[in-house]
């Protein structure tokens, strides 16, 4: 009940927010904002710069809203603007580029231990290459398949899935080396 | 690929969750965005009218203009045929210098009077009569033989041949005395205006029928031109009207 209440609570303000009722803008921003920084935050390495490209995601959302059909989640929704917005920023800000390189290999982690924190793993990926990133980020988190984030970035299937790989052994690496280094400070 | 992968898994569960609070500012920056973006829709509606309302006093303001240039166009056009007809005068006058002459001098030619006034004569019989009796002085100046003949005839006039033609030619003779002493600028103005007026229209023809024609021709590519142009002011104007009475009503 509670959940379909709210369901109901978040269609009224779509409603509303269609006729630019701002309290009802305010209030579903409100309501999702936090949750869209850290999509962006995972782009983004900057805290700052990722604020404003939700800001200008958000912007998109009230625009566009009455394209939203109510046949998903309006988070899901939601976050895909987000996504593609930082994938256009760092696209044209950033000027990231793929090398086509289809020679990929077969990666995976190291049954280790999972004892690094959210920021440990932030940090992590902060470290990758944009492009390395952008495909890691795709694939591990957002859970787009390999074609899909080919059509997303212009690139083919082949190279998403080289730089999938070449994002893991890097992660890989340093995860190693962070072990290796609390093992030998301990 | 193995999604089972621990790592992925974590980071997949835990950045999937995460939530970073925006600043206190974020939400009215995006505020201020919004009440732009409203402002930019309120003015797409707004401008078109406004463009539309500027369009149409343009369109006013050029008819009253091509309106006011026809009507001082009309003066110009009468000053040039009276300048076309006043030039021709004085060609006229190059052209056939005696009766003109005559028209700008009626009083101080008595010699012009006289021979305007033999003209008058000649239509009636005494003027054949005198001619009749003085042969010879026909071959020398119309003038001088005809005022011979004036002088001569109270000596005719006792003359039998000459008795019956006498009154009418006292009566060409008192009318040439009278022609004489008064040169009445009122009978022989009159024909002389009407040689004159026949001489100015048949050069006029010739002479101003080129300008008249041209200035006909211009003045109907313009009026053409003009009506056009007034035309296409006015269509656009409509169908500009028409295309915002269906915008808003849609």
């Amino acid at each position: 009940m509670k959940v379909i209440n709210l369901h109901q609570q978040e269609k009224e303000l779509i409603g509303q927010a269609l006729g630019n009722n701002r309290h009802a803008q305010q209030k579903l921003y409100a309501k999702f904002a936090p949750k869209m920084l850290g999509v962006c935050r995972q782009y983004i390495k900057d805290v700052h710069q990722a604020e404003d490209i939700m800001i200008t995601a958000f912007m998109k959302v009230f625009t566009n809203l009455r394209n939203f059909e109510h046949k998903g989640s309006f988070e899901g929704w939601i976050r895909r603007i987000m996504v593609n917005e930082c994938l256009s920023f760092m696209r044209v800000q950033k000027k990231v580029k793929f090398i086509e390189d289809e020679d990929y290999f077969e990666e995976s982690f190291n049954n280790i231990e999972s004892q690094l924190s959210i920021d440990d793993l932030q940090s992590l990926i902060d470290d990758l290459p944009d492009g390395y990133k952008m495909v890691f980020n795709l694939y591990v988190i957002e859970g787009y398949k390999h074609q899909e984030i080919a059509d997303l970035l212009g690139i083919n299937e082949g190279t998403s899935r080289s730089q999938l790989s070449h994002a893991r052994k890097i992660l890989q690496d340093n995860i190693n080396k962070l072990k290796n280094y609390s093992n030998g400070t301990e | 690929m193995e999604r089972n992968n621990n790592i992925e898994q974590q980071i997949r569960e835990q950045f999937s969750a995460r939530e970073i609070q925006p600043s206190a500012a974020a939400w009215d920056r995006l505020d201020a965005m919004l009440s732009i973006a409203e402002e930019k829709k309120a003015r797409r509606f707004v401008l078109p009218l406004r463009t539309i309302g500027i369009a149409a006093a343009i369109l006013v303001f050029v008819t009253l203009g091509t309106l006011w240039y026809t009507q001082t166009e009309n003066p110009k056009g009468d000053a040039i045929d009276g300048v076309a007809t006043k030039e021709n005068t004085p060609k006229g006058n190059a052209s056939q210098p005696n009766t003109i002459q005559n028209e700008a001098r009626p009083a101080t030619m008595p010699e012009s009077i006289a021979e305007q006034s033999n003209q008058v004569t000649q239509s009636t019989n005494a003027a054949t009569v005198i001619e009749s009796h003085k042969p010879a002085p026909r071959n020398q100046n119309n003038n001088r033989t005809q005022q011979k003949a004036v002088v001569n005839q109270p000596k005719a006039n006792n003359h039998p041949m000459v008795n019956t033609p006498v009154n009418q030619e006292g009566v060409a003779q008192n009318n040439i005395d009278k022609v004489k002493s008064e040169p009445s600028p009122k009978l022989i103005p009159n024909t002389t205006e009407q040689a004159v007026a026949q001489h100015q229209e048949s050069t006029a023809k010739v002479k101003v029928s080129a300008n008249s024609l041209l200035s006909e021709v211009d003045g109907e590519l313009e009026l053409t031109f003009r009506e056009k142009v007034l035309k296409k002011v006015s269509k656009n104007y409509k169908e500009a009207k028409v295309a915002l009475a269906n915008r808003n009503y849609n």
